[in-house]
């Protein structure tokens, strides 16, 4: 149930958020100096929510905290981001693998089944070559994998470790500390 | 089993899906979509009217090769008369092709553009006020005691080409953003005791204007008399008709600022883009801030909204408040007595030099271009500039490229997240130029600039122009000059925390390094004097 607020004493902040990430932002919006006094479930997707902050209009460093929320809001959706992009190598090399393999058996079995001999010949390579192409698809596609791992890994733990950053400076200039 | 038949009937399936934007927290922001529908639609009429014009005069002017030939005689007399016209270099260039290639047609669309022509009468009415205000309020200009000659020379400019008294005993303080800026006016505001006088290019709905319109209408039945001048075309779809009537049935004296009409005028281009706020006559507010949210960033658009403002007590906040009351003179054609709402002030102690002074189609010389010329030009040490926009012509160019190349710092900071993308691509393109010269240029990240501060190590100017051609030819604005020791180190300090936070942009991340992007620049800058 929405509290009501007196919009000369308060600010309010309307967002959509991520229903798997809800808790998190709620805590780390606190350190901002927001509270929450709204929540309701979107109507049209199973994993949106709608939150609502207030927070004391008058407070401490309020233009630097401001700031340092655009930074905090981006790194936050550059994490999903990564968390949503993460296997986009490996599943695009896998499905054209894939793809292409399936149609070199698709080729192979009409060639094999044709009347020249010399067809039926080429039938049997191609899908040979289906097989190889996928065997090799799942050989590589490990390495594929491991480089994502390493990669996002590397990008997620740059990324937290400016979330850290902005979070310890908001908390610092919520209690009205001077960070230069 | 009627009660579970009920319950199996209410039941209802939801299927809802998964969302497919990767983001994981999004701001909402509540756009005017029955303001902006408004605002294009008048744009799109002008341009009709527009197409209408130049199909009608083309097809007259091709029926017969005679008259094809006096179009083209007449386009070469008028490029002529273009060429010995006050306007910048760069509009004369564009002006010029444009009668030319197109000389079908252009002649039509120049005549009709030319503000000697259509701004004629409106340019004896504000002389008319001027006269009459030097008559009623004629302060002397400060004659000598100026400890800088560079201070000293662009005072006596700023007083040869406007009039614009340089003041001492005045107290200034600077905001480096609109959310600290916003905070002091009302709580200003809500302590007036005489008047309020308001003027702002974007005056826009919103829990900002809300908070104005509570105390200002508490005000009102105290006594207090209110103004407000809001430019028609900047708040046409951002102030709403309810709140307009809501305004002035609190008491609230409103007043639109050339009426934004879907017309194809040139009047409608020349829009008042000031930013003042005069308290009791002792107190004034200007700066780069309009009254919206996205200024105190409670509406998030374009990122982070870097916006300053500056607070004048003393004698300098007469030339804010007479500033007001000429435009409102012109505006409602009532004389009244300046005289009960200027010498109300109370003189400070400083010793600092504050020059308010103002820019528009009133003055005959470009004051606000002037200002931030002879800024750069007396510059020895440093030269920094925060500005949204970057669109200047070759003069202004070549001086701070000269600065540059004497070994002087200079430093422009740019937003990083643009409002028009059109116009960013010129001044980006413009501001990556000079990095051939040794300028640095910035971009604040995740930010929109929208500050007008030019800084040396001698002066400061902090108000509404814009570093492009529209602030330096076309609306009516107001700055501050000043050479403050405060002001002038708050400002500084606000430049290096900025320059933190931006980006440097290198030869090897220039956006001018796209072949693409430089040629679509390039095309852009043919519209840049209209920018």
């Amino acid at each position: 149930m929405q509290e009501t607020y007196n919009y000369h004493d308060y600010d309010k902040m309307e967002i959509a958020v991520k229903t798997a990430k809800e808790k998190r932002l709620i805590e780390d919006y606190a350190l901002f100096g927001f509270k929450l006094i709204d929540r309701y479930a979107d109507k049209v997707y199973s994993d949106v929510a709608h939150l609502t902050f207030i927070r004391p209009h008058k407070i401490p460093n309020k233009d630097k905290l401001q700031l340092l929320q655009i930074y905090y809001e981006n790194y936050i959706n550059d994490e999903s981001e990564l968390e949503k992009n993460k296997r986009t190598k490996s599943g695009t090399f896998a499905a054209s693998a894939l793809l292409s393999g399936l149609i070199l058996l698709c080729l192979g079995v009409i060639f094999i089944f044709a009347t020249p001999i010399v067809i039926n010949v080429i039938g049997y390579i191609l899908s040979a070559l289906s097989v190889t192409v996928v065997v090799l698809m799942l050989v590589k596609i490990k390495k594929i994998i491991k480089l994502e791992n390493e990669d996002f890994i590397f990008k997620t733990d740059a990324i937290k470790r400016n979330i850290n950053s902005v979070l310890k400076t908001a908390r610092a200039l919520t209690e009205g500390e001077d960070v230069r | 089993m009627l009660g579970s038949k009920k319950l199996r009937f209410r039941r209802k399936l939801y299927f809802k899906k998964r969302s497919t934007d990767s983001r994981a927290v999004r701001i909402k922001t509540e756009t005017n979509k029955a303001g902006v529908f408004k605002k294009l639609s008048i744009v799109f009429l002008i341009l009709v009217q527009l197409a209408s014009l130049i199909f009608l005069y083309t097809w007259f002017s091709v029926a017969s090769k005679w008259v094809l030939l006096f179009n083209f005689i007449l386009s070469c007399v008028t490029c002529v008369y273009v060429l010995s016209s006050n306007k910048n270099g760069l509009s004369k260039a564009v002006w010029i092709m444009f009668l030319l290639v197109c000389f079908a047609f252009s002649n039509l669309i120049y005549w009709l553009s030319d503000e000697r022509v259509f701004f004629r009468k409106a340019k004896k009415r504000y002389k008319a006020v001027y006269d009459n205000a030097e008559q009623q309020y004629a302060v002397e200009n400060l004659n000598g005691g100026f400890n800088n000659p560079v201070v000293e020379s662009d005072c006596r400019y700023l007083y040869s080409v406007g009039r614009f008294n340089a003041y001492r005993e005045s107290d200034i303080k600077y905001y480096p953003s609109g959310t600290l800026f916003f905070d002091d006016v009302l709580e200003r505001i809500n302590n007036a005791k005489k008047f309020i006088f308001i003027e702002f290019f974007i005056v826009s709905d919103g829990v900002l204007l809300d908070r104005f319109y509570d105390i200002l209408s508490k005000k009102i039945s105290e006594g207090v008399e209110v103004r407000l001048i809001y430019d028609d075309m900047g708040s046409k779809g951002t102030l709403s008709h309810r709140m307009k009537v809501k305004l002035k049935k609190a008491g609230v004296k409103l007043k639109a600022f050339n009426k934004f009409l879907p017309l194809f005028l040139v009047g409608m281009n020349y829009r008042d883009h000031r930013k003042i706020i005069s308290v009791d006559g002792d107190t004034v507010y200007t700066g780069g801030s309009n009254l919206a949210d996205e200024y105190v960033n409670e509406k998030r658009m374009h990122g982070y909204w870097k916006d300053t403002g500056i607070k004048i007590t003393g004698k300098a906040v007469d030339g804010f408040t007479l500033m007001f009351l000429k435009q409102w003179e012109v505006l409602t054609r009532a004389r009244e007595d300046y005289s009960q709402y200027l010498n109300l002030f109370t003189p400070t102690k400083s010793t600092s030099t504050v020059v308010p002074y103002a820019d528009g189609l009133d003055y005959d010389h470009p004051i606000g271009r002037g200002v931030y010329e002879k800024i750069i030009a007396g510059a020895n040490k440093f030269v920094y500039i925060m500005t949204p926009y970057f669109i200047i012509d070759d003069g202004m160019t070549d001086i701070i490229i000269n600065k540059a190349l004497s070994g002087v710092d200079v430093r422009i900071v740019l937003p990083d997240v643009p409002d028009k993308a059109y116009v960013y691509s010129v001044s980006r393109n413009n501001a990556e130029k000079l990095i051939d010269y040794g300028v640095k240029v910035y971009t604040m990240t995740n930010a929109f600039v929208h500050s007008k501060i030019v800084q040396s190590e001698n002066c400061v100017s902090v108000g509404s122009v814009n570093m492009d051609l529209r602030s330096f030819y076309q609306q009516f604005e107001c700055s501050v000059y000043t050479d403050d020791k405060t002001v002038m180190a708050d400002v500084l300090d606000d430049f290096n925390e900025t320059f933190e936070v931006s980006a440097l942009i290198t030869d090897k991340n220039k956006r001018r390094n796209n072949v693409f992007r430089r040629i679509l620049a390039g095309f852009m800058q043919l519209f840049a004097p209209f920018m």
